[in-house]
């Protein structure tokens, strides 16, 4: 299936090995789990969603390690520095996407279930509708369920750092080739553990298990189609028709969205809210088009991955300058726009409030710096290859910051960092950069840098020479602190921080025309989304200078030095406005 | 070598006041940096070898291309009109500031910039205004 995506396949084996040696008792030759005969579906409840039903494939997998060990993973990593009770984990959030996914499915079911039935009868004529429903709805559930299986330590920080692995991506590439669409590496790692056949096996076993008992009505009775599970996690399906579905997983307003901003906004403790209600009221799809200039659509559905002889229009038909496929996608319409309002202000409140919080930042930004020194040291001292690489990954979650990581560490200058981020000794914000600290004289100077950190291929370069200056001042300024800038950096704890700015993907995309005026309105006519980021953007977005307390007033003074000569800003009254004073 | 960013800025700044140049609607922008991807032009920097397109909607999409315009504008090194949220402005001293760094390109580059202008022109004004009025 994968055979053309060699590094795909290959992470594909690795993760199937990987899990035979680790988990023996559930996964390979020996595997015996589970053990005692299974129920056909268990109640769940969560405290956001309540009371919900999972299958007997979903129980397997949640009680299988793959699953498990999200529960050991914090959802917001480690924001709870910060806001003490975000301790929730992947693992809660995980079961409230597959609930979420469900709901959206059963309200497009219930709004426009003839449509879904002439989707599914133009897709497999031959085969009976009844069950096909239920198959698709538990692909969906199974996907929503996985979808976060790739992670590791702390989440989003060791993504940034196990993403840089050669194998990864590489495997980034190959997955765009593949669905012709750019994903993260937490979501390539997930996308082969669905394709690994350590999953498939553990079902298998789970369905010589079951408990002879009545099922579910709709509990669906068939085979799985894993390639479509591992498609949706990444925001596609393995037909044309069938797109709606990896936009319930994967899209600008999709399932994992709506859990993550209500679950992190209450347990932070933050009263964010948006109407769940309506978003299921008007949720709806729409017939439209998926351009393929490039053919790799093509390859996909028709391809050993899908199969299916699709016709693909030429360009030119429905006014499409590429040649393209039909499509169905999952949209809310304009009537919709308070719920679309509250899902956008309930995400720049979560990043102005707590992913882009300064101790939040300084926190993973020490994380940050012990996993990339940990992954140069097992390559150059370990010799490591990139598999052995990431099987450290898998095996670390976020109880390695007290166990594996500690034992790593031990004995080298890492483990001062590890030790910090323990016990909450943070870094401090020496200086805060916006666009509004500039005065007229220093707008040039601070544009050029501010539009240097953001662009992909200068953003390195442009912030490891401003650190290397600083570096550098910190020595003449203090000799005996280090005996080069790359060493001063690191015992000061000084880096430069530009953290990406949120994103709003694909927004315009998921809102629905007005519909048979075949009239589009532009989002920002109903809803002023230019003023709310111009107005966070002003207030909240900062590039920082983090250092540790007790180096605060020498990297005041050596951060200023280095910004005078690299970036030509020199007027006191600029230092002034960006110092951080307490 | 010029990179992504260094050819949005090139291309904002130069065409400040000749075209509007969309922001909210950026399909001209993933039309035009598809284009100069696919066709033969002298001069080509090399970032465009790993830009990659996404098939998810009815034209080819840059994720890079996006994630810069927004990145450009969240950190306020550009304007966008407002309430429509439609059209880049750019300060003109920075404008004429970030002009004059074309001159620093080679002659290969500026061919190809050129050119990319050209064409960028007339993606921009194929593209429809949101609005009939933008107040700057």
């Amino acid at each position: 299936m994968l055979s053309s995506f060699k590094t795909l396949s290959s992470i594909v084996s690795f993760l199937d090995s990987y899990l035979e040696k680790t988990h023996p008792k559930f996964f390979g030759r020996q595997a015996c789990h589970p053990y005692s005969s299974l129920k056909r579906s268990k109640i769940l409840h969560d405290n956001l969603w309540g009371t919900n039903r999972f299958t007997w494939r979903e129980l397997a997998i949640i009680d299988s390690p793959i699953f498990q060990r999200l529960s050991f993973i914090h959802q917001i990593g480690l924001a709870y520095h910060v806001y003490m009770s975000a301790h929730h984990t992947r693992f809660e959030h995980s079961l409230g996407v597959v609930i979420i996914a469900s709901r959206i499915f059963e309200k497009i079911l219930e709004h426009q279930g003839k449509d879904v039935d002439t989707i599914i009868n133009s897709i497999w004529p031959k085969i009976n509708l009844r069950t096909q429903i239920p198959r698709i709805k538990q692909e969906l559930r199974l996907a929503a369920l996985l979808h976060d299986t790739g992670h590791s330590l702390f989440s989003h920080t060791s993504e940034h750092v196990y993403g840089k692995i050669h194998k990864i991506q590489q495997a980034k590439e190959e997955l765009s080739d593949l669905t012709g669409k750019s994903k993260g590496a937490g979501e390539v790692l997930s996308f082969c553990l669905a394709k690994t056949d350590s999953i498939q096996d553990l079902l298998g076993r789970a369905k010589s298990n079951l408990l002879e008992e009545e099922y579910h009505s709709d509990e669906y009775q068939g085979e799985i189609d894993f390639n479509n599970v591992a498609l949706m996690i990444v925001g596609r399906s393995v037909h044309p028709y069938l797109q709606f579905l990896g936009d319930i997983i994967s899209s600008g307003f999709d399932a994992d969205k709506l859990d993550y901003l209500l679950r992190d906004a209450t347990n932070a403790g933050l009263p964010l809210r948006y109407d769940l209600e309506r978003y299921l009221f008007s949720v709806c799809l729409e017939k439209n088009l998926l351009a393929d200039d490039e053919g790799k659509l093509e390859s996909l559905y028709r391809g050993s991955f899908s199969g299916f002889n699709l016709e693909k229009r030429e360009a030119g038909d429905y006014r499409s300058k590429y040649p393209c496929y039909e499509t169905y996608r999952m949209r809310l319409p304009v009537k919709a726009l308070n719920t679309i309002e509250q899902i956008i202000i309930c995400k720049l409140m979560l990043f102005s409030y707590i992913y882009h919080h300064q101790k939040v930042r300084a926190a993973e930004g020490l994380l940050q710096k012990i996993l990339e020194r940990l992954v140069k040291q097992w390559r150059d001292q370990a010799n490591l290859d990139d598999d052995q690489i990431l099987a450290k990954f898998l095996d670390f979650t976020d109880l390695a910051l007290d166990g594996d990581l500690k034992k790593e560490t031990i004995n080298t200058e890492i483990e001062e960092y590890r030790y910090r981020i323990m016990y909450r000794l943070l870094p401090r914000e020496v200086y805060s950069l916006g666009s509004p600290s500039a005065s007229h004289a220093e707008r040039k100077s601070l544009s050029d840098f501010l539009a240097a950190v953001i662009d992909p291929d200068k953003k390195i370069t442009t912030i490891r020479q401003l650190e290397i200056a600083i570096g550098s001042e910190l020595l003449r300024q203090s000799s005996n602190l280090a005996t080069d800038p790359e060493e001063a950096l690191w015992k000061a704890g000084v880096w430069v921080d530009a953290p990406k700015s949120p994103e709003f993907e694909d927004i315009e995309e998921l809102i629905m025309h007005r519909p048979h005026s075949g009239v589009t309105i532009p989002l920002p006519r109903v809803f002023p989304i230019g003023e709310w980021l111009d107005a966070y953007k002003s207030f909240r977005y900062r590039v920082r200078i983090f250092c540790f307390s007790e180096y605060r007033e020498l990297v005041q003074r050596a951060a200023r030095r280095a910004m005078e000569t690299e970036l030509n800003l020199v007027s006191n009254e600029f230092y002034q406005n960006i110092l951080r004073r307490r | 070598m010029m990179t992504l960013g260094e050819l949005i800025k090139q291309l904002v700044s130069h065409l400040n006041t000749e075209v509007r140049i969309p922001f909210e609607n950026e399909a001209p922008w993933h039309e035009l940096f598809y284009q100069l991807k696919r066709e033969n032009i002298q001069g080509k920097p090399p970032f465009f070898k790993s830009l990659r397109f996404d098939w998810d909607g009815p034209y080819p999409k840059c994720k890079q291309v996006t994630e810069y315009l927004h990145a450009l504008h969240w950190n306020a090194c550009i304007s966008v009109c407002n309430p429509t949220f439609d059209a880049i402005t750019l300060p003109e001293d920075i404008a004429a500031h970030w002009k004059a760094e074309a001159a620093k390109l080679d002659p290969e580059q500026q061919d190809f910039l050129s050119e990319a202008l050209k064409r960028a022109k007339q993606e921009f004004r194929a593209c429809p205004s949101q609005s009939s009025v933008c107040n700057t």
